[in-house]
């Protein structure tokens, strides 16, 4: 469990963040929305620990780890960034980038876990590659299979909690698709504590999951379940294009 | 032929010197990905306290370890700077080069005759026609060291870094701890460099370790064009390949005052042809 005690962030004497307070339950699935610039990404960040805080702790089954390095808390805390370059070595095959992630935790040398081929051919196969990817280097891989690539050795260590960053934001709607069902595959079986940022109104509206809303500097939050009783849609939050206006408005100013 | 014969044996001989700061160079540059200006400073460091040594009449094997340990301490003033204080990498690496000079200056005088009688070379009883023996086995002792280290899982955590710092922080590594301990590392065989330099042309100039840099990235970019580095050459061919072309201009009588402007030419040429290739 990783509680948020009254976190405030500022950058240049701008607030970006004021006094959240949250707790993130074991095996729960939570949707982080906002607009751009409202801080989502950041809200990440601190929990993962790439910023510090301006006030405020961060606790872990009751231990402050505040002060704990980005490092130290990827012990526990895997992340997935929106780009698939941000999440893999793309110069290192797919073997040695999944081998490094089996490590993790020091249980195994690095040449123990190349040597275990059949480990990483069983967590590639799983996730629908075929065993002829393991010796590709990641460079040649596309956009999509990197980011999948990235979700196994995000979670090659069971962590307590994942963090996706728009992780299906730059990937097209097959490989999203493929995307999406191996975190929720994933999540349900593992029982593991995962946020998602997203800006898609479809996530949430079919997913089961909480909602958390950064808006003016804080952060709202519904369960599911308060979410369908109240009168508050999927558009209210996120917002939606609405292409009949543009179209009009073009056409206006063109005429 | 006896001539030709001294000239290649001499080419093979600095080729195998100056590979010392080419797979620093490589360490860095290419490993890490941290252009390391500080290579240049701990080349001339090396030198320094090699002198310093030999001319205390220390034994070769105080020598090398403390040639070793000012070479790693070079690189881990860059990486303390760059980790602990965020300076940027071609900022830290100029200010401990310019801070060597000084260091330098201060350990071995502007010049300094060493005496040859307590250098590696001698220690080992080869005398001038057998230097090569010494140096080429310096450098493929050196050569296999990192090619076995790289290849571990510190090596790959190496390569990780320089490729993809937040993949070394996903898994739990500290990647200011890889990076400087990597500039350690290539410091450290610069420094080797600077000392078989004074050791074998028996003399420490302050002014010997200016262009390091450029040399190194020669025979750098040279082994990485023509194919050495996957031919089992290594950087030594580089690094040789470089002295060779040197030796031709000698072969040429061209002043040697245009050397430094002909490396620099033949930099803009390979990475032309890099660029060329990569089309």
């Amino acid at each position: 469990m990783i509680h948020l005690n009254h976190i405030t962030w500022q950058v240049n004497n701008q607030t970006i963040l004021q006094d959240i307070t949250t707790t993130i339950q074991p095996g729960s699935f939570t949707i982080l929305v906002g607009a751009n610039g409202t801080g989502k990404t950041s809200l990440l960040d601190i929990i993962a620990g790439k910023k510090r805080p301006t006030t405020g702790n961060i606790y872990r089954n009751d231990i402050d780890i505040t002060h704990y390095t980005e490092h130290n808390r990827a012990q526990f805390i895997s992340r997935l960034f929106q780009n698939p370059s941000d999440n893999t070595a793309t110069s290192l095959t797919v073997a040695e980038n999944i081998a490094m992630a089996n490590v993790k935790n020091n249980r195994i040398s690095l040449r123990d876990a190349l040597r275990d081929e059949s480990r990483i051919i069983e967590q590639v196969t799983a996730c629908g590659f075929s065993e002829s990817i393991l010796h590709r280097p990641v460079s040649h891989l596309s956009g999509g299979q990197r980011q999948r690539i990235a979700f196994i050795m995000a979670t090659a260590v069971q962590p307590d909690i994942l963090l996706l960053d728009e992780p299906t934001a730059a990937l097209d709607t097959h490989n999203a698709t493929q995307l999406l069902t191996q975190v929720l595959e994933y999540q349900r079986t593992h029982n593991v504590a995962t946020i998602m940022v997203t800006h898609d109104p479809q996530a949430v509206e079919h997913l089961d999951a909480n909602i958390w809303w950064l808006r003016n500097k804080q952060l709202s939050q519904w369960t599911r379940q308060e979410l369908d009783d109240s009168n508050i849609q999927s558009h209210d939050i996120i917002g939606s294009i609405n292409y009949s206006e543009i179209l009009q408005s073009v056409q206006n100013d063109l005429s | 032929m006896i001539t030709e014969l001294h000239m290649l044996q001499g080419i093979i001989e600095r080729g195998c010197v100056f590979a010392m700061p080419v797979i620093g160079a490589f360490i860095a540059s290419r490993v890490i990905a941290f252009d390391d200006l500080t290579l240049q400073g701990s080349f001339g460091l090396g030198g320094a306290v090699g002198t310093l040594l030999i001319t205390m009449h220390m034994p070769w094997w105080v020598q090398i370890p403390a040639v070793i340990a000012a070479g790693a301490c070079a690189g881990l003033c860059t990486g303390l700077l760059y980790s602990w204080l965020r300076i940027n990498t071609l900022i830290s690496g100029i200010v401990v080069m310019t801070g060597l000079f000084s260091v330098n200056l201060k350990l071995a005088g502007a010049h300094h005759v060493i005496p040859r009688d307590h250098t590696i070379f001698a220690a080992f009883g080869a005398g001038s026609g057998l230097h090569w023996i010494v140096l080429t086995i310096a450098v493929i002792g050196i050569t296999y060291l990192i090619r076995w280290l790289l290849q571990t899982e510190y090596g790959l955590f190496l390569f990780a870094v320089g490729d993809n710092t937040q993949v070394v922080i996903n898994n739990g590594r500290s990647p200011d701890i890889f990076r400087t301990t990597g500039l350690m590392l290539a410091n450290a065989i610069s420094a080797i460099g600077g000392y078989l330099l004074v050791s074998y042309v028996g003399y420490f100039s302050i002014w010997s370790s200016v262009g390091v840099l450029i040399i190194s990235l020669a025979g750098l970019m040279l082994s990485e064009i023509t194919g050495a580095l996957h031919m089992g050459l290594g950087l030594t061919g580089g690094a040789i390949m470089y002295q060779a072309l040197i030796a031709l201009t000698y072969q040429f009588n061209i002043d040697q005052d245009w050397n430094k402007c002909i490396t620099a030419a033949l930099i803009v040429i390979l990475l032309s042809m890099r660029k060329w290739n990569a089309r």
